[in-house]
């Protein structure tokens, strides 16, 4: 091997060292960050590419452009008035009228309200799931039947549900910590403030409901997920569950016949009513492998679930 | 089927989007990672330049080029990671090591004189190589990825190469002068 290919083969192996796998944290961060944040507009892009790659001429045609608009306002101004009736006020109050909307409307707001008799329903199995379920959607709130329900089945231990574009989380934590250790987990933690847990039944399966939120008085020391002043609130596998301060979670903590499953959801703090209204609509519609029949999934399942695209 | 969710996700399709982003930011990250031999930093990088992609996407003309466009965006916020990095004085997460076993052809000692002479390169010549031996890219798809002239790459992949292997004859060569790699 000479010594040109001899370095090229050692860089080789060497940038071969790195670490290929986004740790789960950072993944859950932008996805988050994502649903609260608009696309630049379209036009204003290709606007930007337009001058980018004819800078040369864009000065004149920018002064083309304003010339023509000038010689129009002062062909409007000089005409004449004509005789009759003074114009109506409506033609200027119409405009005005008008929104003049350039972005898609902000999707923090949740989608629609919680239907109590939606027409259509959508059965989803989250198939990989530690502790099987099945969820039942109003189909109105599907908004591509191509991506959705999407589940990905991250490890044995979380699954990730997208329901219309938003995420549920899922732990069935590998211990035998009981909902209430859990739940006093949380409640006992400084950093957090938890709501009073109001107990509940999902599926059959009861357990407590508490909102939680970061504590501003008490921020996290060391901040566990660096320079983004967050906390990862559960550390699963990789990755876990991260909570950010402007933006309070759900978190629903149930017995499913032995195994303590917690259910998480969060929105930023506008639509967090919004939202966790309408996800507690649909997890009325719960049913767990372990408590209801197996059969009865079967026959209810219309969903496809994607299993393991993103385990570490 | 990547193609059919970059197009989805280009139309302001969240869902599609979310589906691209696991192996999206892992592609992203490992870039970063290479370039910027830190973990949280890399990841935090990653993590922007996946929101960035997300906020840009629908100016990008033809998603054929969005894998060297996505490329370009993890490279720059390195870059700006490493000036700022630099502004602030020595780092010493810099010297942080992975626990992956080395291939028996490169031996610790290789590996942390490559790490070292990678740590002395700049923010452009760590991309050319990390672009060129873990991306395995040409010396044009670098150039539209950096954009910068052809000419351009194939002299800072000299150069980075020359560094590289200065530094692994470094040993061999105790009284190098620092000056001659810098």
């Amino acid at each position: 091997m000479n010594r040109r290919s001899d370095i090229d083969q050692l860089m080789r192996e060497w940038v071969d060292l790195g670490e290929d796998r986004l740790p789960l944290h950072h993944l859950h961060g932008a996805l988050a960050e994502i649903e609260t944040t608009r696309q630049r507009g379209a036009v204003s892009a290709l606007l930007e590419d337009f001058l980018m790659r004819y800078q040369p001429i864009a000065a004149p045609l920018a002064i083309a452009a304003v010339l023509s608009v000038a010689i129009g306002v002062a062909a409007v101004v000089i005409q004449p008035a004509p005789a009759g009736p003074d114009p109506s006020p409506t033609s200027g109050a119409t405009s005005d009228a008008i929104p003049t909307q350039t972005e898609a409307p902000s999707p923090t707001v949740a989608t629609a309200p919680p239907s109590p008799t939606p027409a259509a329903e959508r059965t989803l199995q989250a198939g990989g799931a530690a502790v099987p379920f099945s969820l039942t959607v109003p189909s109105e709130w599907e908004r591509d039947e191509r991506s959705l329900p999407t589940v990905f089945q991250v490890d044995t231990k979380i699954d990730t549900l997208d329901v219309f574009g938003r995420w549920l989380f899922f732990f069935a934590p590998e211990t035998d910590e009981t909902v209430e250790a859990r739940l006093n987990r949380f409640v006992s933690n400084p950093q957090l403030l938890v709501t009073e847990p109001e107990p509940i039944s999902l599926g059959g399966a009861s357990g407590f409901v508490v909102d939680v939120r970061l504590n501003p008085e008490d921020p996290p020391e060391p901040r566990a997920c660096s320079r983004f002043d967050s906390c990862l609130l559960i550390t699963a596998g990789a990755g876990g569950w991260l909570i950010l301060p402007d933006r309070p979670n759900r978190i629903w903590i149930v017995d499913v016949a032995g195994d303590t499953v917690l259910i998480g959801t969060s929105a930023i703090e506008g639509a967090f009513e919004s939202w966790t209204t309408t996800v507690e609509a649909v997890l009325a519609t719960i049913e767990w492998q372990a408590i209801g029949s197996a059969g009865n999934l079967e026959t209810m399942t219309v969903g496809r679930s994607i299993p393991s695209t993103i385990d570490e | 089927m990547e193609q059919h969710l970059i197009e989805r996700a280009k139309r302001g399709d969240r869902n599609a989007f979310s589906e691209l982003a696991p192996g999206l930011g892992d592609r992203l990250y490992a870039v970063a990672h290479r370039i910027l031999r830190d973990r949280e930093v890399a990841g935090d990088v990653a993590q922007q330049t996946l929101i960035k992609v997300w906020r840009e996407l629908p100016g990008l003309r033809s998603t054929d080029h969005f894998d060297g466009w996505s490329y370009r965006l993890v490279v720059n916020a390195c870059y700006d990671e490493l000036r700022r990095r630099r502004r602030a004085g020595p780092d010493l997460s810099l010297l942080e090591t992975d626990d992956v076993t080395p291939d028996v052809q490169l031996t610790v000692a290789d590996r942390d004189q490559l790490d070292r002479g990678f740590e002395r390169l700049s923010p452009d010549h760590r991309a050319v190589i990390v672009l060129t031996f873990y991306l395995d890219y040409t010396a044009p798809e670098i150039s539209r990825v950096l954009g910068v002239p052809v000419g351009t790459v194939r002299s800072r992949l000299h150069y980075a190469k020359q560094a590289m292997r200065a530094a692994l004859e470094a040993d061999r060569r105790p009284a190098l002068d620092a000056r001659e790699w810098a």
